[in-house]
């Protein structure tokens, strides 16, 4: 499954992809049982599923990966060998969270996997198109969501925005090294559904940065999730599990 | 369409439809004491589906692989899937609604089987109940399927059924791996085994009652001492098979029959489950019902807008 045509800034992109996949897939898993409501943790199981599946066929296209195996390179690098952005690595104690950086994480996984389809050639591309059949399904279930409880209550709305907020905070982090001309891009969906939804999107857009504008730094509280990626697979590096 | 509703003289009339292999479905007019007991029996089953999916989440994030952890999502979400679907043909009984069923549940004035009020504390822990507890869930639950006489139920169980099929047959590829693995995992399952054997042996329960209702309704098709007696013969030479002790110091197998006979079971540690005071039920429930109430304001949005948006259409 090697990417023939391959190239250092093409493997930098499907690196920081693929581990952004990874993390945020690792996160969601975190709600399995703990939803608002039965209906919600399925889809949020589901969503889960996918992104670590999409981790997968990521790593299965790079050299680095395909030599010491996807588990090997997905779980035992160094910290700071990871590319993943705070905002997948970041720990979601509250729905709100949660359900917003689904949101905001799936807006711009769109666009660069559009990218990427467009961008590459197969079987990358290829893998990219079928994730896109997957990602219109995450839109759909933070759109239908959203778009009921933001307007909702004055609570819903508070717990939201401060959600918002905390993750655009982060979006130098995201996009850095990255862009890919797509940042505008994802700025310009994110306001129009903040706008959809009786937000004014403006004033959060400009949300102070609170994460280094760096993807070797890692997030506050990645060295325990680490730990607890890690913590079977140490037990024993000659097993086979 | 305008549904026949069925009804009966009395329940010996009632007993009669069951013995010839009627199936009651909801439009019936079923009989209070029927509909009480199998209410009961598959409110427990939606609960402990819900809190078996929260037992095996605690491992979920250290899966030892990527593909693992998405063979173990897709299994909890099964779990969560079929409490979804058994949450809804218990409502449709009139009985609780869901919400009902559930917020009783994380008050802890529910029950559930009693495996699940016992703690996962290593990756072994977690490879035994989908050997160990899926194998007990899916004999107990293929015995109700064989006979049963609720439609709805019948139906639903079909699907969970196949599912469990294949949690089954996950289990016991995951514990290949484990025994014939390094020393390391083989200690590790052995201590599993150590924890998790007993509790599976006592999830058929005690032996059945000689007028058990759900016996008669053909709710069960089985008794359950004769599910936990073909449960021991089963995996008492499977796991002795590869390498591992049953951890019962009086396990006899008798040289003529064959047959493997366990010591007398204490059904205490299944009893004090069954008040919630089992090894973990605190945690268990406590969990569930803080992140119940902690999620409260998602639901009532989604509520608030329900509400609006029924108003808006009447208006209109």
């Amino acid at each position: 499954m090697n990417e023939p045509s391959m190239d250092p800034p093409l493997a930098a992109v499907v690196l920081a992809l693929a581990d952004d996949e990874h993390m945020v897939g690792a996160r969601h898993t975190a709600w399995i049982g703990l939803g608002p409501f039965l209906e919600e943790d399925l889809a949020f199981c589901s969503i889960a599923q996918d992104e670590l599946g999409h981790a997968i066929a990521l790593y299965e296209m790079l050299p680095a990966a395909q030599a010491s195996g996807i588990d090997a390179f997905g779980l035992l690098r160094e910290p700071s060998a990871y590319r993943s952005s705070w905002l997948a690595e970041w720990e979601c104690t509250d729905w709100a969270d949660s359900l917003v950086r689904q949101w905001l994480y799936d807006r711009a996984e769109t666009l660069r996997w559009e990218w990427l389809r467009e961008m590459s050639s197969p079987p990358l591309a290829d893998l990219a198109a079928r994730a896109l059949s997957e990602e219109s399904f995450h839109l759909a279930h933070a759109e239908h969501l959203l778009c009921r409880v933001m307007p909702s209550t004055e609570e819903a709305k508070r717990r939201l925005v401060a959600s918002t907020s905390r993750f655009l905070g982060m979006s130098d982090n995201f996009w850095v090294d990255l862009d890919l001309g797509l940042r505008q891009q994802w700025e310009q969906l994110v306001a129009g559904d903040l706008a959809r939804w009786g937000v004014e999107g403006t004033a959060l857009l400009n949300t102070p940065q609170v994460a280094p504008a760096d993807r070797s730094v890692r997030s506050p509280g990645f060295d325990a999730f680490h730990a607890e990626l890690t913590e079977v697979v140490a037990l024993d590096p000659s097993a086979i599990w | 369409m305008t549904i026949a509703q069925r009804s009966w003289n009395d329940l010996d009339d009632f007993q009669t439809f069951i013995d010839d292999g009627g199936i009651v479905e909801p439009t019936d007019d079923i009989p209070e004491a029927y509909r009480d007991e199998v209410f009961r029996f598959i409110e427990f089953h939606a609960n402990s589906e819900l809190m078996g999916g929260l037992t095996e989440r605690d491992w979920i994030p250290k899966a030892p692989g990527l593909r693992l952890k998405q063979i173990f999502l897709a299994k909890t979400q099964d779990e969560i899937g079929h409490a979804h679907l058994l949450y809804m043909v218990a409502a449709d009984m009139g009985v609780k609604s869901r919400s009902e069923m559930l917020e009783q549940l994380f008050d802890g004035r529910s029950r559930f089987h009693n495996v699940f009020h016992y703690q996962a504390v290593t990756w072994a822990d977690q490879i035994a109940i989908a050997y160990l507890v899926d194998a007990a869930a899916f004999a107990s639950q293929r015995a109700v399927f064989a006979e049963c006489s609720y439609g709805p139920y019948k139906r639903v169980l079909k699907r969970i059924i196949a599912e469990e099929g294949f949690h089954m047959r996950h289990g016991e590829e995951m514990l290949l791996r484990l025994a014939e693995g390094t020393p390391v995992q083989r200690e590790m399952f052995q201590a599993a085994l150590d924890r998790w054997w007993w509790p599976a042996v006592q999830l058929f329960g005690p032996d059945s009652a000689p007028d058990d209702p759900l016996l008669a309704w053909k709710i069960k098709s089985q008794r359950n001492e004769v599910l936990r007696d073909a449960y021991v013969q089963k995996y008492v030479p499977l796991l002795q098979g590869y390498g591992f002790a049953i951890p019962d110091e009086h396990l006899t197998q008798d040289p003529d029959t064959g047959k493997w006979q366990t010591s007398e079971i204490d059904w205490e540690p299944l009893k004090a489950t069954m008040r919630n005071g089992g090894p973990d039920s605190r945690r268990r429930i406590a969990t569930a019902a803080t992140n119940w109430s902690d999620t409260a304001w998602v639901r009532d949005a989604l509520d608030v807008a329900a509400h609006a948006r029924t108003a808006n259409e009447t208006a209109a």
